[in-house]
């Protein structure tokens, strides 16, 4: 027991701590932080590092672009990888497995070989510095995941219930809606929270398709401002601070459902 | 089930709030996007840009500019341009002097004889400025801006050490190591970009360059009959005269330079300068825009800086960058003159005017320059400083140079971190350079 | 049930996934075997020279080395700690469940704010480990930690283990959960101690967990580009250079498109052979269950 409150305590140092300490330092002053000291005296903290991140970026316009955008990913990827997933698992498929198997090995195709060509395409689509050509983009990183995961869950469902639905005269759509959702829902949450999380981190697709304020979004905006601002560090946290707490807030929320759902899931394949 | 509900619910409001949004995009007037650097960085005041696109409304009632000034980073802005220059985004672009070659070589900027010409305000513009970005007898971008490097140095420093200005390369690592001698290591006598990179780490290394290669530039370019042929003209002489005063710049017990802040560049170099951290550092009239950042920044700025010539080699003459800021159009902007509206609104007698008294440097028109606010503002002694250095100063032949300064900045390093001596560094250098010049990328 | 209705169902994520990576990667592939550069828009095929050059380029070895020491670095150190911590969320002590919901954290902040927290760390001047070291009389070893050759590549991997572990953790935490206690209780009666039950137990139990973890991570870490990209850039000097790193470099600094498309397709080739031992493995598992 004491190896384990040795290892929590280091874990927590170490995973915890810096998150605490970009925090705490979004507070202080420059001179305070250049004292490089780690206590600072009352006259050392100040709101000026977020007055001044907030009067230069147009931040109300980015944060509603990231939430804009991780939204739509996060809703079609659920209603895509809900249907697909459906039809891998309940219907005889002809080269199921190349699908699948097509669609997993997607993981490992090196995404900056891509990143040139996939410019070309969404170009060609016209879909440059849109939402939806980065939702779309974004959808390429996060189906393979939603599709294996629920296609796990669904497997777990007996078949039964669904004849069950279907002779008492239900269509497809209200089959998937009152029988398969309420029993896979752990799974549709983890699905869900994995897409919001992927899409809101994204920087690589988001630094190719975007070229304006419409579709900027506060990750690659931090990513961006905080090497034009180093050595002002206490801007740097604030900025770092307003990019991760929208996550961590949707964490707290998700975070017990999503631990036992994700793992339950992977368990299945 | 409970849960269930509420998710649903959850999805809903998402829905929503998605479909409210979307619609609220929808702009009617025509949009013109303008990427530029210095407006991301606060290397001009935000409170000036906020004056800028206020003004800008009225001044360019017909249009909606975006307040969205590209990646911020000059190596970014390129690459993004680059690629994506064809989609029409932006329509107007700001860049270095190094930055139009390569432009004009992928075919995405425009030629604005046209347009210039016919503009009544054209003979306002300093010739010397022009020059330079007149690429195969086209001019490919309008000057805003002007300056040549000098060094600045904190004279209180200085006087509190006893140490006199440094005039020569071996004075100013001697200068500079005293400095970080005498004030153990709180502040570090010298700073030099050495990012690979970093287009002000590649425009000091060229300085140095200058001043061994009797002002010739590091290529020779010839167009016959339409043919243009690059050849290289560096020797590894040159080149190792110059590695070897990165690497005397970072030796020592008490180097002249700060070894932990090897491999950094400009957004270490000029908040570290005005925040005290070091006494010398190669440096254009921009650091102005600095002194609004806090109150160390200001007196540091306006009472404790003095401008003078960067010290040269033994062997060498006196020479230094020339820096033309240029505005150029997109060749693939989908409103060319409301394009050229907008190059015209930002490169009009007040605007530059405005511009360069918050952020510092001298205007390319002359009418701006003879405007009184630079004298209200107190920065002529600033801008003259600057100034002075126009005489000695040498302008980058229009190649491709983003993978030379790549090269040159690798080199640095291989030295700087001991990696290589500078005589290997200087053959790998140039090396380099025929290679590149052999695959016909410059 | 109707076959037609389940094609219909999963043709949309067949199409996106088509249009969006089959195709580029097949694009992708095709340049590998051009001369085209970033400056101009005419370019020709020029066969294998591309390959041809890799062979005698240092830094793409270099880099190769990097990427190959660095997954197989991260991946085993994520296994051990991801043990080490699922083994002490197993523990039922009081503060647990506050722990667990903290622990997953750093893989929900995005990597490029990862990042930035780690550059701010590392800073010689301000950095939370300078001052650290500092203050228990370790001045000698105070460096900005991505700026030394020696230290730059530690951190690399470190960043990754921050990002991962947890995951980890939590991953076979749950698969523990699913070993009936009653396969500890017996081996407890037949004498074995923790570490016999932890190997002839708890291992073979969370084992396609495992694979699967180690699977995924392998794909990625192989991958990954923003880490270094917006840590190091490769630098100091090409001491955390790794082939994706390198591939952008080549395309943008060198604009050596086509050189730049080579790598990224000896990448893939490389990750190809991995999955197929990786299944040629778990094929031969599953025939002798």
């Amino acid at each position: 027991m004491i190896v384990a409150y040795i290892i929590i305590f280091v874990s927590l140092c170490f995973f915890i701590l810096p998150m605490v300490w970009i925090f705490y330092c979004s507070f202080r002053t420059q001179e305070s932080i250049f004292t490089g000291k780690i206590i600072s005296a009352l006259k050392g903290f100040t709101f000026n590092n977020y007055i001044k991140i907030l009067s230069v970026t147009d931040f109300p316009r980015y944060f509603v672009n990231s939430v804009t955008i991780s939204s739509l990913v996060t809703m079609i990827s659920l209603i895509i990888s809900i249907f697909g997933a459906y039809g891998l698992s309940r219907y005889d498929i002809k080269g199921k497995k190349i699908i699948i198997f097509g669609i997993f090995s997607t993981q490992m195709f090196p995404q900056v070989l891509m990143l040139i060509p996939l410019f070309l395409v969404v170009f060609s689509l016209n879909l440059m510095d849109k939402v939806l050509g980065i939702v779309l983009t974004q959808l390429i990183l996060v189906l393979p995941f939603c599709l294996w995961m629920l296609k796990g869950y669904f497997d777990t469902i007996p078949i039964d219930l669904d004849d069950a639905a279907e002779i008492d005269g239900g269509n497809l759509i209200q089959q998937l809606i009152y029988v398969i959702l309420p029993i896979a829902q752990p799974g549709i949450m983890v699905v869900a929270f994995y897409s919001f999380v992927v899409s809101w981190s994204d920087y690589l697709i988001v630094s190719v398709i975007s070229q304006s304020q419409n579709t900027a979004t506060l990750t690659l905006i931090m990513s961006r401002l905080s090497s034009s601002l180093l050595i002002r560090w206490g801007q740097v946290c604030a900025l770092a601070t307003l990019t991760i707490v929208p996550t961590l807030i949707l964490f707290a929320f998700a975070q017990k459902r999503l631990i036992e759902g994700l793992t339950a899931g992977a368990l299945k394949e | 089930m409970k849960s269930t509900r509420v998710m649903y619910k959850i999805i809903t409001i998402l829905l929503i709030f998605t479909l409210v949004v979307g619609l609220s995009f929808a702009a009617e007037k025509t949009k013109l996007t303008f990427w530029n650097m210095p407006f991301v960085t606060q290397e001009v005041s935000p409170d000036y840009v906020k004056m800028w696109e206020n003004d800008a409304k009225t001044a360019l009632s017909a249009y909606v500019v975006d307040n969205y000034y590209g990646p911020g980073k000059y190596k970014d802005q390129r690459d993004k341009f680059l690629l994506q220059a064809k989609t029409g985004i932006p329509d107007v672009i700001e860049g270095l002097l190094e930055d139009t070659a390569v432009y004009v070589s992928n075919d995405s900027i425009e030629p604005l004889d046209a347009y210039f010409s016919e503009w009544a305000e054209s003979n306002q513009f300093v010739e010397s400025t022009l020059e330079p970005l007149r690429i195969n007898g086209k001019l490919y971008g309008i000057p805003y801006n002007t300056n040549a490097r000098a060094l600045i140095y904190r004279k209180d420093i200085l006087e509190k050490y006893g140490l006199s200005v440094p005039k020569t390369w071996d004075e100013l690592i001697d200068t500079a190591r005293k400095i970080t001698e005498k004030s153990n290591k709180e502040i570090f006598g010298f700073y030099v970009c050495t990012e690979v990179g970093d287009p002000r780490a590649a425009q000091e290394f060229i300085t140095w360059y200058f001043q061994v290669s009797d002002k010739k530039n590091p290529f020779d370019i010839t167009t016959v009959e339409g043919k243009r042929t690059v050849k290289v003209v560096a020797t590894a002489d040159q080149l190792e005269k110059v590695l070897d005063l990165y690497g005397k710049l970072f030796e020592g017990d008490f180097p002249a330079c700060d070894p932990n802040q090897r491999g950094t560049g400009w957004p270490v170099e000029d908040p570290g300068y005005v925040a005290g951290k070091w006494a010398m550092a190669p440096m254009g009239p921009w650091l102005w825009g600095r002194r609004t950042e806090n109150d160390t920044a200001k007196d540091i700025l306006e009472n404790k800086t003095v401008i003078t010539r960067i010290p040269y080699s033994k062997d060498g003459v006196p020479a230094t960058y020339l820096e033309v800021k240029p505005i150029m159009m997109s060749k693939f902007s989908k409103d060319k003159n409301a394009a050229w509206d907008l190059i015209k609104y930002i490169t009009s007698k007040e605007k530059m005017a405005q511009w360069l008294v918050v952020s510092g440097g001298i205007p390319a028109r002359k009418d701006s320059l003879n405007m009184d606010v630079f004298e209200k503002a107190g920065i002529q002694w600033w801008m003259q400083g600057f100034a002075n250095e126009l005489p000695i100063s040498v302008a980058m032949s229009p190649i491709n140079w983003g993978p030379v300064s790549e090269a040159n900045l690798r080199a640095v390093n291989y030295v700087i971190y001991g990696e290589k001596s500078a005589k290997d560094a200087a053959q790998w250098l140039l090396d380099s350079y025929n290679d590149l010049n052999k695959k016909n990328t410059l | 049930m109707d076959k037609r209705k389940g094609y219909f169902l999963i043709i949309p994520a067949i199409i996106i996934m088509f249009i969006f990576t089959f195709y580029p990667l097949m694009d992708g592939i095709r340049v590998s075997f051009t001369d085209k550069s970033m400056l101009r828009t005419e370019y020709s095929y020029i066969g294998l020279d591309n390959y041809k050059q890799m062979l005698g380029d240092p830094i793409f070895w270099l880099s190769l080395r990097h990427s190959i020491i660095l997954t197989g670095v991260v991946v085993i150190l994520q296994l051990i700690f991801g043990l080490i911590l699922a083994w002490t969320m197993k523990q039922e002590i009081p503060g647990m469940p506050i722990f667990k919901s903290l622990i997953m954290v750093s893989w929900v902040i995005p990597v490029a704010a990862t990042v930035t927290i780690f550059k701010f760390m590392a800073q010689s001047d301000v950095g939370f480990i300078n001052i650290i070291l500092k203050s228990i009389g370790l001045k000698s070893l105070v460096r900005y930690w991505f700026g030394d050759p020696l230290t730059a590549f530690p951190l690399i991997i470190l960043l990754h283990l921050w990002r991962n572990v947890p995951f980890y953790g939590i991953a076979f935490l749950a698969a523990m959960q699913t070993i009936p206690a009653s396969f500890y209780e017996v081996a407890e009666i037949n004498g074995a101690n923790a570490f016999q039950s932890f190997w002839y137990i708890t291992l073979p139990g969370i084992r396609n967990m495992i694979i699967v973890m180690v699977t995924i991570h392998v794909l990625w870490t192989f991958n990954n580009f923003d880490f270094i990209y917006l840590a190091t850039g490769g630098g100091p000097i090409n001491s955390t250079d790794v082939l994706p790193v390198y591939v952008y470099r080549q395309s943008w600094d060198r604009y050596a498109a086509g050189y730049g498309a080579s790598i990224g397709t000896v990448m893939l080739l490389i990750l190809s052979i991995y999955l197929i031992i990786y299944l040629l493995i778990q094929e031969r598992g599953e025939y002798k269950r």
